[in-house]
């Protein structure tokens, strides 16, 4: 079947502000399909390997722009980006950061500078 | 006051609404213009979660209104009470009439005011189920622009990231509620003299739906859990022709627009179109509740498509003509493009191939018991928007879920304003805080458990095989079996993540718990109502019965088990026809 092709590698930046000094970047092997979405991917690593994984999205179609993050350093709906290849998964910049891939979209960064990690 | 140590945080205000979009929003502004302290919560951030944001979308104002308000071209035969009678007979005569009437005056004067802030409206398009063009085109993100600009210039508290798990009860007055701040997991008292639910519905009961993931009926769930009676809860409504494949793209409606603008044909695995044994003469221009029944009947019998839907095909039309609808369709969907999805590369070149659609939940016709000050059973508790009943009957017309978050988001804040001034503040009962925390922080204390992602999958299915568009009683017997097994789940749910800063597991093991128990409502109202109508189909009574069943299903909880009580229609001005009809076959 043409539909599954090779496990993709996923890098996430994963960071607590409460509890960690330091982000670190954790990589997990993801079965991929053909239309494999972003936040489908960020959704199988939360439900088959890393529960603690924090991620945001709403209605999953492209529409309510709270699944933003970045994906290999592009601000992309997490939603709408088919999956391509391995993927590097970082917070958006400008925002502060929740925990991991979830940004507080109220809170934006007053400074430019503070990009929210790498 | 040994309760306060319970809390992590304690908050008081005049008017407390849980939800912050189309209804709340509209809520929260009517309230502050009443004066007094007015506090919205939402689950996600103010403008990008629930079900508005997502809307493609029509807003459902009278033709004639149209024409007088914004001078643009409607109908001029169109009135008030045409499109009163729309939505009764379109609800199967379901409707409390008097509801509606207040729903089709105040609609023109609500919608004005997103114009008059600023909202930028489209075409006016005409969507079946009215006799006439009603539906003023503006996007849900548009309406919900404006909202929050209104809301934002307004003395109103808004706090994000709540989410609110139950509501805090003296006797049975409503005095506020109690939730957790998914983005620190502190433990919240909210202190209210009035309550606002504008939570939506709980379509992510079901696997295939067009809604957010969070709409999980927490607000009717808690209004169960308060002693409040809801209606018509026999009554999800569904969407035809929504994408299944690939996962990705599952709830979709891209399709059904497809089918909106150009004549599609929807055929199952025989090629045949089946419309024509359900609605002949409208064939796929029927009623979106009558074009997802017949939908799930080919599944259910085994005429389905390989990933269990049906087939939506353009192939009779000539391929330019395909073409050039990709250029007339409506801005947001030209050149095949739907929200951040190139539609191209998912449905197949459409001059050759069919798309698999299946049906998808999309609206709560029934929800919590309100009467036209959004009063509901419970004193000081009141609601609006789409987890309420009784406004649509058992089927809406498409566009009028966005004329109901306004008409009436406005009256509850209105009417919970008035009530809240001058009203003292419950009194906080500390056992009763305690237990709603346990509950709370139950899930993530344990040790070991069940997965609140292997339960809300459970449910799916189960919604999804007993409870969807069709059912059967034996269908519903085992969905009924399934819930009671279920329940006894509840208390060993395991959260696998201790951290408490926005843990979705742990948000999940709170609304696994609301879906089911919109579940098991879902059922409950459907093993009592013999007969098919709207979006319900029973395959063992396939007639719509107005001798025996023109009652709306109240359902409440006592003693810990669910009531059911079938109460006759309000009836003003339209009398149902008398007799049993065939399903599909609007009378």
């Amino acid at each position: 079947m043409s539909r599954t092709a090779r496990p993709i590698t996923v890098t996430v930046r994963r960071f607590d502000p409460g509890h960690d000094t330091q982000p670190r970047y954790e990589r997990f092997e993801v079965p991929s399909s053909h239309g494999l979405s972003v936040l489908q991917v960020m959704a199988q690593i939360y439900e088959q390997s890393s529960p603690s994984l924090a991620f945001m999205y709403s209605c999953r179609l492209g529409k309510c722009t709270s699944c933003h993050v970045r994906v290999n350093g592009k601000v992309r709906l997490a939603c709408s980006t088919i999956v391509d290849g391995d993927l590097v998964l970082e917070p958006v910049p400008h925002y502060a950061v929740i925990r991991d891939l979830a940004v507080d979209w109220s809170r934006p960064l007053v400074s430019r500078r503070e990009k929210g990690g790498a | 006051m040994a309760w306060e140590t319970l809390a992590d945080e304690v908050l008081e205000t005049d008017v407390l609404i849980v939800g912050s979009e189309g209804a709340g929003a509209r809520a929260a502004i009517e309230a502050a213009e009443q004066g007094g302290r007015v506090t919205l919560l939402s689950k996600g951030n103010l403008g990008k979660t629930g079900a508005t944001v997502t809307g493609d979308a029509d807003i459902d104002v009278d033709s004639r209104s149209c024409i007088e308000l914004w001078g643009r071209p409607g109908d001029p035969r169109d009135s008030v009470e045409a499109f009163f009678e729309d939505m009764v007979r379109e609800g199967d005569y379901l409707n409390e009439q008097h509801l509606v009437w207040l729903h089709v005056t105040e609609a023109p004067a609500r919608v004005k005011e997103l114009t008059d802030w600023g909202a930028k409206i489209d075409m006016l398009t005409h969507a079946p189920g009215h006799t006439y063009p009603r539906g003023v085109w503006i996007p849900g993100t548009e309406m919900m622009r404006v909202l929050k600009k209104e809301v934002e210039r307004r003395p109103i508290q808004v706090i994000e990231h709540v989410l609110v798990t139950d509501l805090l009860t003296h006797g049975r007055e409503v005095i506020g509620a109690v939730g957790l701040r998914l983005t620190d997991g502190r433990f919240c008292v909210f202190r209210a003299r009035a309550v606002i639910l504008c939570t939506g519905g709980a379509m992510r009961i079901y696997p295939h739906t067009t809604a957010p993931q969070e709409l999980t009926g927490d607000g009717m769930a808690m209004a169960l859990r308060a002693g409040a009676t809801l209606v018509d809860m026999e009554f999800p409504m569904f969407l035809p022709y929504i994408m299944i494949d690939p996962p990705s793209l599952d709830g979709v409606d891209f399709p059904y627009l497809l089918s909106a603008y150009v004549e599609c044909h929807a055929l199952n695995r025989q090629g045949e179109r089946y419309m024509k044994r359900w609605d002949p003469e409208r064939m796929e221009r029927s009623t979106r509740d009558v074009n997802s029944v017949a939908a799930m009947v080919e599944i259910l019998e085994g005429r389905g498509s390989p990933r269990g839907g049906t087939y939506l095909s353009l192939k009779h039309l000539p391929d330019n003509l395909i073409q050039f609808t990709a250029e007339w369709f409506p801005e947001s969907f030209a050149h095949w493009k739907y929200g951040g999805f190139d539609m191209k590369a998912f449905i197949g070149d459409p001059t050759r191939e069919a798309i698999e659609t299946a049906p998808a939940c999309h609206f709560w016709n029934g929800g919590i018991r309100i009467n036209e000050r959004c009063e509901t059973t419970l004193p000081n508790l009141y609601a609006a928007g789409e987890g309420t009943g009784l406004l649509h009957g058992a089927n809406r017309v498409s566009g009028n879920a966005l004329t109901q978050t306004q008409v009436w988001g406005r009256r509850a804040g209105r009417f919970a304003a008035e009530h809240a001034r001058g009203r003292p503040l419950g009194p906080i009962h500390e056992e009763q805080v305690a237990a709603l925390r346990d509950r709370v922080f139950g899930p993530l204390e344990r040790r070991d458990g069940m997965s609140p992602v292997e339960l809300r999958r459970r449910v799916q299915q189960v919604a999804w095989a007993e409870a969807g568009p069709v059912r059967s009683g034996e269908g519903l017997a085992r969905g009924l079996q399934a819930c009671v097994e279920m329940r006894t789940q509840l208390p060993h749910l395991w959260v696998r993540s201790p951290n408490r800063v926005y843990n979705r597991e742990w948000t999940e093991a709170i609304q696994a718990e609301n879906m089911l128990e919109n579940l098991e409502m879902v059922i409950r109202a459907g093993v009592l109502r013999q007969e098919s109508r709207g979006s319900a189909y029973r395959r063992d009574f396939p007639q719509m019965d107005n001798e025996r069943w023109l009652v709306n299903i109240d359902l409440w909880r006592e003693r810990g088990e669910i009531r059911l009580a079938p109460t006759p229609v309000v009836v003003t001005s339209l009398t149902p026809p008398k007799g049993i009809f065939n399903y599909g076959f609007r009378v």
